[in-house]
């Protein structure tokens, strides 16, 4: 019998600051053993167990895609006890890694459909993973248009800054980058997600809208998305929720009968109007 | 199936040859009945209702290694799994309630589609010898969660204390092996009738609270009554009933360090307690005490009878008992089952 609970070993093999309050950092991680690799298959959207023995573990999203190759990568938020200790190590260092958990974005239903991808703050990171993994040469044909909407509190806080840059320059995708507020030199878009979404206004013909943020984010950008036609059905969100095992044993993540950790984290607005408003 | 009889000065001789190849545990008399190894059948206690502790926590310890770790280790040695244990054991005379929530335990444990291994291999270990209940505590209620005095829902062999003799049902083929051979001469029928029909009369004695397999299809209405707040502020949220509960089976993860050597543990933990699911952001989902309560039963009467077809709760009454602040759940049942408008 595997033991669910034992971590795959990584070493730490890149580690990029990504905001100018050194808030969040992305660790590029690179499997200590050849096999695990190759078995550590996994989808956006999907998140892992990462954990620094000593220290404890923390559930969080994948932010590379599987099209980029062996290495994973994680975008972390310096908020707790376990990911102040994973802020303070350096390349070269141990991680573990328990994985991948979770559903994931549902790839197979957004096969030939137009992917309008919405982020705020650090919730980009899965999103990220489903932005490369749909622009990734071998995918880009199976996705129709693709729209990205991204906004953070200041440009400051943009994770993942050149990348976007790059994805401005392709013409085969609509970016969308926007600030709560502006400072420094930016020259980009001032405005709050929902007020970009409206502006952008995908449209929801043959779409699928694929928001990750902070609950006043969705609070304003749902009821955007319902006025340009999205039905909840087509709308799917990742949810964030305390977790321990990963694996729908230990109990704490639940929302109503729904376990974020296995049957999550990514459900369909249509799915949490079933639940109890519990998250 | 096969029935027959075990004479009872048969039992010190079963008990000893069980000792003698595997952990026995049974109930034990001292200020209270608990379930302990045991080495022979003078230190078993039979006319027990109900252990202060579950004999869950044999199955699921209450605290228990997941990993080691050696930091100064090589990278490939710095983190290993702990030693799962599968030491064959006998839970002897275990009362229908508990054998039963072994069942529900084994649905979350081995039920998904990553199995425990720590609780796999000792439950797979693990032979059950239930007992029949000639008595019942004015807090029990099994059956009005599908149980009853001589239900054999999880036992391998099933005893009914008749008088001189044990009835013995096989009710397994691992109870079959527990008796290896041992003859069962067939009971009489007088005997049969008398277990059957004491068994009965127990069963109808009992109180019943009706309807609580109509919270699952009545959840959301349920979930939304207005009397969760006032059913949170009778509860002090000290999660004795947690802890003491056979189907309870949340859990923390945490690390434990000296010295660069320690291990990844697990210990029981409780959906009563704020902690349990305050995000490193500050949010907490179930701040409040009443939604915690709620979600507590909730997950007993809706949401584990949707995952695995059965209530989780075999109607003990450990949480009535040990509730500091005299809180019952048969009465909060029953204002949830019956949802009427003046309650509580």
């Amino acid at each position: 019998m595997t033991n669910p609970y034992l971590p795959l070993q990584t070493r730490i093999e890149t580690i990029r600051i990504e905001t100018d309050d050194r808030s969040l950092k992305t660790f590029v991680l690179r499997f200590f053993n050849g096999e695990d690799a190759g078995r550590f298959r996994y989808r956006p959207g999907q998140f892992a167990e990462i954990s620094l023995a000593g220290k404890g573990e923390v559930p969080i999203g994948m932010a590379s895609s599987p099209t980029e190759g062996e290495a994973l990568a994680f975008t972390i938020n310096r908020a707790g006890i376990v990911t102040t200790a994973i802020h303070n190590l350096r390349v070269g260092d141990l991680l573990g890694v328990r994985g991948p958990l979770g559903n994931g974005f549902p790839i197979e239903r957004l096969e030939g459909h137009n992917l309008v991808i919405i982020g705020g703050g650090f919730a980009f990171t899965t999103l990220r993973s489903l932005a490369v993994y749909a622009m990734a040469p071998e995918n880009r044909g199976r996705f129709g248009r693709l729209t990205v909407i991204y906004g953070a509190r200041r440009p400051g806080l943009l994770l993942y800054k050149e990348e976007l840059e790059e994805w401005r320059k392709r013409g085969d995708v609509e970016v969308a980058i926007t600030v709560d507020a502006a400072e420094g030199e930016w020259a980009g878009r001032v405005g709050f997600v929902p007020a970009v979404t409206q502006e952008v206004a995908p449209a929801s013909d043959n779409a699928v809208a694929l928001v990750c943020g902070p609950p006043i984010m969705l609070k304003y950008t749902l009821p955007v998305l319902a006025d340009l036609g999205f039905s909840p059905e087509q709308i799917l969100l990742s949810l964030e929720m305390r977790m321990k095992c990963g694996i729908g044993i230990c109990g704490r993540c639940n929302i109503g009968p729904k376990y974020v950790c296995k049957d999550g984290p990514v459900f369909s607005l249509a799915e949490l109007k079933d639940l109890p408003q519990e998250y | 199936m096969r029935r027959g009889i075990l004479a009872k000065e048969r039992l010190g001789d079963l008990i000893r040859r069980w000792a003698g190849e595997r952990l026995v545990v049974a109930p034990v008399r001292h200020d209270t009945v608990e379930f302990e190894p045991v080495s022979s059948a003078d230190e078993i206690e039979l006319g027990y209702r109900n252990t202060r502790l579950p004999a869950k926590r044999f199955l699921f310890r209450p605290s228990e290694a997941l990993l080691r770790f050696d930091l100064k280790a090589a990278p490939e040695r710095r983190v290993t799994e702990a030693a799962t244990e599968s030491r064959p054991m006998v839970l002897f005379a275990v009362r229908p309630c508990e054998a039963r929530s072994f069942t529900l335990l084994d649905r979350v444990f081995l039920g998904g589609d990553f199995p425990d291994p720590y609780y796999a291999n000792r439950r797979g270990a693990t032979a059950v010898v239930g007992l029949a209940c000639a008595a019942f505590a004015p807090t029990c209620f099994c059956t009005s969660v599908g149980g009853g005095p001589a239900d054999r829902t999880g036992a391998d062999l099933f005893l009914f204390d008749v008088g001189e003799v044990f009835l013995v049902d096989v009710v397994s083929k691992r109870g079959e092996e527990l008796l290896a051979g041992l003859p069962l001469p067939e009971a009489q029928p007088e005997t049969v009738e008398r277990a059957d029909r004491a068994a009965a009369q127990l069963a109808a004695a009992m109180t019943v609270v009706p309807g609580l397999d109509q919270i699952g299809p009545r959840a959301e209405e349920v979930f939304g009554d207005s009397c969760w707040q006032k059913i949170g502020e009778r509860c002090i949220a000290c999660a004795a009933c947690s802890f003491l509960c056979p189907t309870c089976h949340c859990f923390d993860i945490q690390d434990e360090v000296l010295d660069q050597i320690g291990r990844r543990v697990r210990n029981y933990d409780s959906c009563m307690f704020p902690l349990f699911t305050l995000h490193a952001s500050g949010h907490n989902p179930r701040a409040e005490k009443s939604q915690r309560v709620r979600q507590r039963l909730m997950h007993k009467f809706a949401y584990f009878p949707e995952h695995f077809g059965a209530m989780a709760c075999v109607g003990c009454g450990r949480c009535i008992r040990a509730c500091p602040a005299a809180n019952d759940i048969r009465q909060w049942l029953r204002i949830l089952a019956a949802s009427c408008p003046e309650r509580t």
